[in-house]
């Protein structure tokens, strides 16, 4: 929560979220502006501590802004004046809906996902199941490379291939300092397993 | 204390001065220009042309006349390379071999025509000059013509044909903001596949804050099927330059970027070789020409990747990144690399501008369509028999590209489909053939114009095939970061799959059709957003093929491989056993003179078979249709029809 | 472990007479084991114990596990489908220590990433090389820093025995590599940004990236090893791998692909015995395909090395590759 009196300083835009007139300072994303009213954009590869990534693509909304409307990503759009914001517009459900049910095929286990699944009244998949689990939301590689500054678990791969994995594989290079906090940000809770626990580098390696 | 180079042109009077000693110097002499683009090099070129100049060191003795041999890019005509052109008459030899070479040469000096080598229309009346030949004759070539006329090695030959004029025009007549204006007053859209209005770009990057700013041309044509790019890169690479430098010098930008793939040595090679030798003219550095722009260039390669030729990928991979497109809603234009107002343009878009600044405006506008001005370059390929490179203006239709230009269907079979725009594009039917080209057009038909592919697809190609191959392209080279697009298109190749396979459900049509609006909505980059076109427009043109596979079982083209079956027609099969050692898996059993049969569990469908039984016999053929017991009961349980063809 | 009544408690008593501090979480888990006649991964153990305890998530079942494991509580037992299974120790042998990670012998400096060597009497040193021994390679006259990479080399063979079927790697050829790489690494202004050129030159001299010079352009640059690794793997390009002697290539344009590039491709596989991707056995034949050559009149091409062959049926492909012996 910023300081009273850094927000006086700010410029200040007017917005209209879901119909709610709020006023935003600049600079901000239009997932910020959100989460400061009370109004609740679903997310998974969102973390206040580091860059938006973009990959879940849940947390898509309707802006209309000149009577133009267009699909963007709210934790990445910064927030203009006189934008109009629709969280939950019939085009944004439809997209949700059938990114949830991608999702199931995924890894269904996570709340958000399940919260959205209910709302949608999706029971099930029509998707093949994945056995992969991982959503490669990148989150562990993130946190890993812009908070703690370890650079220790990385991407691998392109397109389907793509993996998250401890780098090296061998444990050589001490670049984890065994802090374990990419297993309580994993969304899906299932990193490292896919990778396999044991390969967290020992130092007694 | 600046030292003079002896190489350096300081004026535009200098430059023109140059140009018309190395006319001169070609004057009383006869020039073989010999195609040595990559299509022909694969015909062995280059076997040829140390042939010809032994020929040539020969013969030299016994002639007076100078004649002058070249290595040049790709002519375009690739369907019948070798390509050997004589100059000054224009007399064009197609599909060239080692033996004819004493023949040519020993015509060339007499001044006669070797008749055997020229192109025959139906009647069989052979055609002389390059440009009267049908495959060139409909198309407008204002770019690739000066391929056949140039070595894109010479810097010198370049600036005989007028090279560099243009930008000594621009920096010695012209402010920077005129030469913005003239651009943009000649509509000149991006040749990349975006279409969008390069004057425009131009000049949100000149008034974006920020310095410095950067200029990069994208030479990353990951299309497969498309080689424009590479043609110019290869065979005119100073035309690049030149368009480059006059770009920067409109949007104040020193600094450039030529992003090429490393996957085409020859033009990594010509480029490099390119920018050493405009360096030595006083074409790049400092103080261009005498006008005080200074300007430098960049070559930086790829190593693989489609999806690094979208601009925020491009950046990235600039910045040592990896080459994945990021999420940003800032306009490279306004922010780019490193932060900076960056302008990123296609090969072809830059070839343009020289001609622009040349000819000026109105006459680029006189070309093409109203929204749509100039000329495009098509690689037209597949099922047609004139294949190769063709430069069109804008509005032509289709039709005239593939019946004129391309000379109809190889094999006089059926057209089906023409797929454009590579793995973003979609497939045209034939009832819309005579949609002009132009950027606006195809876009509204559900494909769009892309880079340039042209693929022609005949009775013989199954769409269903055809999408799941382009589906696997983007698959493969997608870069994996956003749900949608990574996850999307796994499912939709496993729908496909299970389509090709016999497997196909009803409910997989509606399937695909909300996975394919999901990617379109909501993937992160244009890869995703473009990948479904090639399902959409499948489905809308050819969904009877798709019901074909799903309720019948049957690939009417014949190539879903678990759907055909190779079978030996008994009333032909003379028992040869020629087909027996092709097979590889040995699947092919039966005695000698008596017909043999081909064992459909083990077959495993390479053609190997078809390929070697004799002509005479053609006993070997596809089958679609012919079901397996276990396919047979799902039907009777689903209630479906059993066809067998 | 019978698991029955009397010997769950027996074990539980023995947990609690070592001193080892038994929280909720570690008893549930230990519980559940206990109890279980099957060995169980950590998704299992996250839904049998979700029911009675759903505040346990599964970042705190994994710390529990491996606290436990540390603690010789429990032993892992194998994998299935990538996945850990565990089951009680039988003969636990209860040592509560305190994890108490020290790095032997020198401190990592978390700023730099360089190991600052403290007790040089040390020879079987367990850590990286490059970090700290970026200035070893500028001279070789300090005869502990040698040794040290002696050591460490004999763990990298390990990793690189599949350059021994080439040719044996000694410490002179390491030594070399490292010349040539710094000779490109400064060729390219020792530039962060330029680490693809500089990969891409590095492949085009040894045809492969061995894992040795990425360690040296990981030190060099202060380029974390991640990103080369996600560089590496990202493009088509590069090989992490060695190549055959001769490269055959496919091309899959979309021309080619129409003209029946699959059918050549399945002719080829059968031939050489080998898929897209892999290289014979003997190392004289890579086979990749690529995603369009530009001599799409002559589809489908197949290319080796540098010369370009169209449509070659099976018997003239085994002519055709007979002639690279």
């Amino acid at each position: 929560m910023s300081n009273k009196k850094e927000n006086l300083n700010k410029i200040k835009f007017n917005i209209i979220i879901d119909g709610q007139k709020v006023e935003i300072n600049e600079g901000d994303t239009v997932l910020q502006a959100a989460k400061k009213n009370g109004i609740h954009i679903p997310t998974l590869c969102y973390h206040e501590k580091i860059k938006p990534h973009g990959a879940c693509r849940l947390c898509l909304v309707e802006i209309e802004k000149n009577s133009r409307s267009k699909i963007v990503a709210s934790c990445a759009y910064p927030v203009e004046d006189g934008i109009i914001v629709h969280t939950e517009s019939q085009k944004v459900e439809q997209i949700r809906k059938n990114l949830v049910e991608l999702y199931l095929a995924l890894f269904p286990f996570n709340p958000e996902i399940k919260r959205l699944a209910k709302k949608y009244k999706l029971s099930g998949t029509r998707f093949k199941k994945e056995n992969n689990y991982c959503i490669l939301c990148g989150l562990c590689v993130r946190y890993c490379r812009e908070v703690k500054k370890n650079n220790a678990i990385g991407f691998v791969g392109r397109g389907i291939n793509k993996k998250v994995t401890f780098i090296p594989d061998s444990a050589y290079f001490k670049y984890c300092e065994n802090c374990m906090e990419c297993v309580d940000i994993c969304p899906t809770g299932v990193f490292p397993s896919n990778y396999g626990m044991e390969r967290f580098p020992q130092i007694s390696d | 204390m600046t030292v003079k180079i002896s190489n350096r042109i300081d004026s535009l009077e200098n430059l023109k001065e140059k140009a018309n000693e190395f006319k001169r110097q070609l004057d009383d002499s006869v020039v073989i220009s010999i195609c040595s683009g990559t299509g022909c090099m694969a015909y062995s070129s280059d076997v040829i042309y140390c042939g010809l100049q032994k020929e040539i060191e020969k013969s030299s003795s016994k002639t007076a006349k100078k004649i002058i041999l070249k290595r040049t890019g790709c002519h375009g005509y690739c369907e019948r390379g070798p390509i050997v052109v004589i100059y000054p008459q224009e007399i064009c030899y197609l599909g060239v071999r080692e033996k004819d070479i004493p023949e040519i040469v020993e015509k060339t000096i007499k001044g006669e025509i070797v008749e055997s080598l020229l192109y025959k229309d139906e009647e069989g009346n052979p055609i002389v000059k390059e440009t009267d030949i049908p495959f060139y004759k409909f198309q407008k070539r204002i770019i690739l013509s000066n391929n056949s006329k140039i070595d894109p090695q010479s810097i010198d030959d370049y600036i005989r044909i007028g090279g560099y004029q243009s930008l000594a025009k621009a920096t010695s007549q012209m402010s920077p903001e005129e030469v913005l204006q003239e651009v943009k007053k000649a509509n000149l859209r991006g040749r990349g596949g975006g279409g969008f209005p390069a004057g425009v770009k131009w000049e949100t990057t000149k008034n974006a804050p920020g310095e410095p700013k950067y200029v990069i041309v994208n030479a990353d044509e990951g299309d497969p099927g498309a080689y424009m790019d590479r043609s110019i890169l290869e065979g005119n690479p100073h035309s690049i330059l030149e368009g480059l430098v006059i770009g920067a010098f409109a949007i104040g930008s020193n600094k450039g970027f030529v992003y090429v793939r490393q996957e085409y040595p020859q033009a990594v090679k010509n480029i490099k070789k390119a920018i050493g030798q405009a360096k030595e003219y006083g074409f790049l550095g400092k103080n261009i020409l005498n006008s005080g722009f200074d300007f430098d260039v960049e070559i930086h390669r790829g190593a693989g990747a489609f999806v690094s030729g979208e601009s925020s990928a491009l950046t990235a991979a600039i910045e040592g990144n990896v080459g994945e497109p990021r999420l940003k809603y800032i306009r490279t234009a306004v922010s780019g690399l490193w932060g900076r107002p960056t302008n990123l343009n296609n090969v072809e878009t830059w070839a343009n501008v020289p001609l622009i600044i040349k000819n000026g405006a109105d006459w680029f506008k006189s070309i093409g369509t109203k929204n749509s001005s100039g000329t495009k370059i098509f690689s037209l390929v597949g099922k047609v028999n004139n294949t190769g490179l063709v430069e069109v203006p804008m509005g032509i239709t289709i039709r005239d590209i593939i019946y004129k230009i391309g000379g109809g269907i190889k094999g006089n079979k059926e057209f089906k489909a023409v797929q454009t725009g590579g793995p973003s594009g979609g497939v045209i039917p034939e009832q819309l053939l005579d949609l002009p080209v132009d950027f606006d057009e195809l876009t509204k038909a559900g494909s769009m114009m892309g880079s340039g592919g042209m693929i022609v697809m005949d009775e013989s190609d199954c769409m269903v095939n055809v999408a799941h191959y382009f589906l696997k392209f983007s698959a493969d080279e997608s870069c994996g970061k956003c749900v949608p697009c990574r996850e999307g298109l796994r499912q939709m190749i496993y729908i496909y799959e299970r389509i090709m396979e016999g497997k196909g459900r009803e409910e997989d049509l509606i399937l695909l059709a909300d996975l394919s609006l999901l990617l379109k909505e909501a993937s992160l980059c244009a890869l995703g957003t473009t990948a479904p076109n090639i399902v959409l427009t499948t489905l809308k043109y050819f969904k009877e093929e798709y019901e074909a596979h799903i309720y019948y079982n049957i690939c009417p083209a014949k190539v879903c491989v678990p759907l055909i079956s190779y079978v030996i027609d008994e009333n032909k099969c003379a028992g040869c056993g020629i087909c027996v050692k092709a097979c590889p898996v040995d699947a092919i059993r039966g005695e000698s003179k008596k017909p043999h049969i081909i064992d459909s569990e083990i077959c495993i469908k390479c053609g190997s078979c078809i390929e070697v039984c004799p002509e005479k016999y053609s006993a070997i053929e596809k089958k679609t249709g012919l079901v397996l017991e276990k396919a047979k009961q799902k039907k009777e349980t689903e209630g479906g029809v059993d066809l067998s063809k | 472990m019978k698991n029955n009544k009397r010997d769950i408690d027996i074990y539980k008593q023995k947990i609690k007479k070592s001193g080892f501090r038994i929280t909720e979480t570690r008893m549930v888990i230990l519980d559940i084991l206990l109890k279980s006649p099957d060995k169980l991964n950590a998704e299992e153990l996250f839904f049998l114990s979700h029911k009675k305890y759903p505040k346990i998530g599964m970042a705190t079942i994994y710390r529990t596990l491996r606290l436990l494991e540390k603690e010789g509580l429990v032993t892992k037992v194998g994998f299935e489908n990538n996945k850990a299974k565990y089951k009680i120790k039988e003969s636990p042998e209860i040592n509560p220590k305190k994890n108490d990670f020290k790095l032997v012998p020198g401190n990592l400096d978390k700023n730099t990433g360089k190991i600052n060597i403290k007790d040089k009497s040390i020879s079987n040193i367990n850590y990286a090389p490059g970090i700290g021994y970026a200035s070893a390679f500028e001279s070789f006259k300090d005869m502990e820093r040698i040794s040290a990479i002696q050591n460490q080399l004999a763990g990298w063979l390990g990793d690189l025995n599949k350059i021994k079927r080439e040719k044996e790697l000694a410490l002179e050829d390491v030594i070399k590599d490292f010349g040539k790489v710094d000779k490109i690494v400064i060729y390219h202004e020792n530039q962060r940004s330029n680490l693809i050129q500089i990969l891409l030159d590095v492949q085009n001299e040894y045809r492969w990236l061995p894992k040795h010079v990425l360690l040296y352009i990981s030190n060099r640059l202060d380029i974390p090893l991640s990103n080369i690794y996600d560089i590496t793997t990202f493009y088509k390009y590069f090989n992490l791998e060695p190549q055959g002697r001769h490269s055959i290539i496919v091309c899959m344009g979309t021309a080619c692909h129409i003209r029946g590039a699959m059918n050549l491709l399945q002719r080829i596989v059968n031939t050489l015995k080998i898929k897209p991707g892999d290289t014979t056995s003997d190392y004289n034949f890579t086979l990749n395909t690529v995603n369009c050559l530009g001599c799409c009149a002559l589809g489908p091409v197949m290319m080796v090395d540098n010369k370009y062959f169209s449509n070659p049926s099976t018997g003239m492909l085994k002519k055709i590759l007979k002639q690279f012996y």
